[in-house]
């Protein structure tokens, strides 16, 4: 159960994809304009990051190891992770036609996404079980929707200041995402073994 | 590398054969989107942007048609649908006659010749008459959508603006923060007798939701908000102003609605008859009675 938390809990703050190990800063920067969309995006890619964590760590441990094609990881992953996000895209479509018009490019991208291939390939390097890596896989995706959502709403929130002329638009949004990257250096050291 | 030749294939295959199962299981919904986007037209049927309705532009716009096609909609309406759909905000088309602010027809009676041709063309039934009688038009339910001006043949159709206070009011934007802005010191909150935050309301004065999340319509203009803030804000006056943009949203909803059904009657109605008149024996079917009646006599 502590393992669990600590692995979720260090996912989340101190290895921070976006913060930390500047992964999927495209979403991040690109899908942040407005809360609801972001929370969209968000889920998308908790949903697809958790489980292509554990259908690439089965994946890896039970065929490519056992016939000794690890050098196939990187295409194999990636065919995981399209399947899995047309999945979505498609359920998407069909269930939540809003979300889909707003999130229309984004959700495609999320293939794309280095944070998610980055996720799941040091996921399955480390040597470990199905459920710690999902819970990996997890909490990644929970770090990612955090400060997706975090910057979202300081965007919001912006949009109804008055900003300095120098400042406005693209500099300020730089400075704030600084500004919450130097709030989460404060985790790095916190150790998740002990 | 045979193996992985095949396991490469093996994991493709079961890709596709999972996609097009969910392909089949989750078919796409072409009905969801145009649906939503009809209901924020304001259903006058007028065909101002060159469709036939606001259904059929709605669909358009589903497909990827410009938003700034609806003069009744007007920026208010092309503001909401790039909040939606995440496109641009665009000034109106200039193509599109420009009829802000609303109008309304009225039918000049003592030159009207009772010809029944405005009745036919008007989309909401908002047009009342019969052959060789006087029309006159239901000011309520028109929308001024003009379509009734071309087919009339004595040209007694007048259109008239409506001086609206509610609609230019709404159209007023945020008060602007001429005095020190609010520094969310929360100095209002513990005053104010509704237990709302006066603070909060103002930081999200334009807010689409303001009214649902920090309960606009809860205040009682009470004024002791302005009162206690150290920044002067004449809070009470702008939450008034809310209020009103709020209030002209419901009205307009609501008369979008009226508006929808008239429509709605209208086609049904012209469905109906259209049956009917198929029904209506043709020249054809007389032939065929009387040969019918020869033979019976012979």
């Amino acid at each position: 159960m502590f393992d669990i938390l600590a692995i979720l809990l260090s996912a989340i703050f101190v290895n921070n994809v976006v913060v930390t190990q500047f992964l999927g800063l495209c979403p991040f920067v690109g899908a942040s304009q407005r809360f609801v969309s972001a929370l969209g995006l968000a889920s998308a890619t908790l949903f697809v990051i958790t489980l292509a964590t554990g259908v690439s760590y089965l994946l890896d441990t039970y065929l490519l190891q056992p016939l000794s094609l690890s050098y196939l990881r990187i295409i194999s992953f990636i065919v995981v992770i399209a399947l899995l996000v047309q999945l979505m895209a498609l359920v998407i479509r069909a269930t939540q036609p809003v979300i889909h018009e707003v999130l229309g490019i984004y959700i495609p991208l999320i293939t794309t996404n280095c944070m998610v291939l980055g996720v799941v390939l040091i996921t399955v390097r480390t040597p470990s079980s199905l459920a710690e890596a999902m819970i990996t896989g997890l909490g990644s995706g929970l770090g990612f929707a955090l400060m997706l959502l975090a910057f979202a709403a300081q965007r919001e929130r912006l949009s109804h200041e008055t900003v300095p002329k120098p400042f406005q638009g693209v500099a300020i949004h730089m400075v704030s995402a600084g500004i919450m990257a130097l709030a989460f250096m404060g985790f790095v050291g916190v150790s998740s073994s002990s | 590398m045979i193996s992985a030749a095949l396991t490469l294939a093996g994991l493709s295959l079961l890709g596709m054969l999972l996609l097009i199962w969910a392909a089949n299981r989750y078919p796409e919904d072409q009905e969801t989107l145009p649906a939503l986007i009809d209901q924020m037209l304001p259903q006058t049927q007028c065909a101002q942007c060159g469709y036939a309705g606001c259904r059929p532009y709605a669909e358009a716009i589903a497909q990827g048609a410009p938003i700034n096609r609806c003069p009744p909609g007007g920026e208010a309406l092309i503001k909401q649908l790039s909040d939606q759909l995440n496109r641009p905000v665009l000034p109106l088309a200039s193509d599109v006659p420009n009829t802000a602010p609303k109008q309304v027809a009225r039918i000049n009676e003592p030159a009207c010749i009772g010809c029944t041709l405005c009745i036919q063309a008007c989309p909401v039934d908002a047009i009342i008459g019969a052959q060789q009688m006087t029309h006159t038009v239901l000011a309520d339910a028109c929308t001024g959508c003009e379509l009734c001006l071309p087919p009339c043949p004595v040209d007694c159709i007048d259109l008239i603006s409506l001086d609206e206070t509610v609609g230019t009011a709404s159209l007023k934007p945020a008060p602007s923060e001429s005095r020190q802005p609010c520094i969310r010191c929360g100095e209002c909150e513990p005053h104010c007798p509704k237990g709302l935050a006066p603070h909060m309301l103002f930081l999200h004065r334009s807010s689409e939701t303001v009214a649902e999340d920090w309960g606009l319509n809860d205040c009682i203009e009470c004024r002791w908000c302005d009162r206690v803030c150290p920044a002067d804000l004449p809070l009470t006056q702008i939450f008034r102003d809310m209020k009103e943009i709020e209030r002209s949203k419901v009205t307009a909803k609501n008369e979008a609605n009226a508006l929808l059904t008239r429509f709605e009657a209208r086609e049904k109605r012209l469905s109906a008859d259209q049956s009917r008149l198929k029904t209506r024996p043709g020249p054809g079917d007389a032939n065929t009675l009387l040969t019918k009646i020869r033979v019976k006599q012979s």
